[in-house]
């Protein structure tokens, strides 16, 4: 598709983005849900974490939660370059984005399983919902990296309408899985005050 | 002469006010149980019953009138596919989630008041 084609679409948002917006209010819903079960657990615990658990360290998960979030500029990148038609710039950075996106979920399903060597979600209530908050905030993760995979699989052949407006909805799902990367970990995090 | 609201504002009364109504019954619900629920809970004077009956009807009322106006845009826009460019495809794209959404929250709302009214809320299961 050239430039100038893509550049007269409408300002208006496309349905597909807004259809995106409706997915991301349903998934805010389920993570408020978890992050006032976490608070709500918390504040009925003598010990949080329980006798037996370690707080959980501060500098790794914050520091892959901060470089997930990074992965916002190039996303925000991709979608303003398909919108601009210029497929290749919106596939290198969908590319360096994914590398980010990847790196993330590698690094944190590795610690994942170093928790659960340490302890169980049927454990405890902190073990539960631990689990429940990071392994949820990681199907996320996974989802999106398929998203990802799935554009720069119909980006390799050139840009269209259709492909322009998934761009911009798969970068709002992003905008708002980095959000929630930084929510997880701040709740998380709290453990140790 | 009174004004009747226009299909844009119709299109966001149906697609927001059912999920804010639903918010906004569970989380006066909750802070209603827990505070009839605490230890100072039997001075307040709170009658939970009425609290609940209230919300539930306060809830499904405005979920209700949601649906009609979803059902509005629907109507008002038809030939038009959910696809379509802006604003009318939007307009009919939303209120074609509205309507299936609206009925969710609507039974959430009745489950949730019944719940409470059903079962001891100051009990642990």
């Amino acid at each position: 598709m050239r430039a100038a084609a893509v550049s007269a679409e409408p300002r208006a948002r496309p349905n597909g983005w807004w259809g995106m917006a409706m997915l991301v209010a349903t998934e805010a819903t389920l993570f408020g849900a978890i992050f006032g079960s976490y608070f709500y657990l918390r504040f009925q615990a003598r010990a949080w974490p329980p006798a037996g658990i370690e707080p959980p360290s501060v500098t790794v998960p914050l520091l892959l939660a901060v470089v997930l979030a990074a992965s916002s500029v190039p996303m925000q990148a991709a979608s303003a370059a398909a919108r601009r038609g210029n497929a290749a710039l919106a596939r290198r950075a969908l590319l360096a984005a994914l590398a980010v996106q990847a790196g993330f979920f590698a690094m944190q399903t590795h610690l994942f399983e170093d928790d659960l060597a340490r302890f169980t979600p049927q454990g405890s209530a902190y073990g539960s919902i631990y689990f429940t908050m990071l392994g949820a905030h990681q199907a996320h993760v996974a989802l999106g990296l398929l998203l990802d995979l799935w554009l720069l699989a119909k980006l390799a052949r050139g840009l269209t309408r259709y492909r322009v407006v998934a761009a911009r909805a798969i970068t709002l799902y992003w905008h708002f899985v980095n959000v929630l990367a930084l929510l997880v970990v701040g709740a998380q995090l709290s453990a140790r005050i | 002469m009174r004004r009747r609201p226009g299909l844009e504002t119709l299109q966001w009364i149906g697609l927001g006010a059912g999920a804010s109504i639903w918010v906004a019954q569970l989380v006066i619900g909750y802070g209603a149980t827990v505070a009839r629920c605490s230890a100072a809970g039997p001075g307040y004077g709170i009658d939970l019953t009425s609290w609940e009956i209230t919300l539930t009807a306060v809830g499904g009322a405005v979920v209700l009138a949601a649906e009609a106006a979803a059902i509005r845009v629907f109507l008002r826009t038809e030939g038009t596919s959910y696809d379509g460019a802006p604003p009318d495809g939007r307009r009919r794209f939303f209120a074609s989630a509205a309507i299936v959404g609206n009925l969710l929250f609507l039974g959430a709302i009745l489950l949730s008041g019944l719940g409470t009214l059903a079962f001891d809320p100051c009990r642990q299961a």
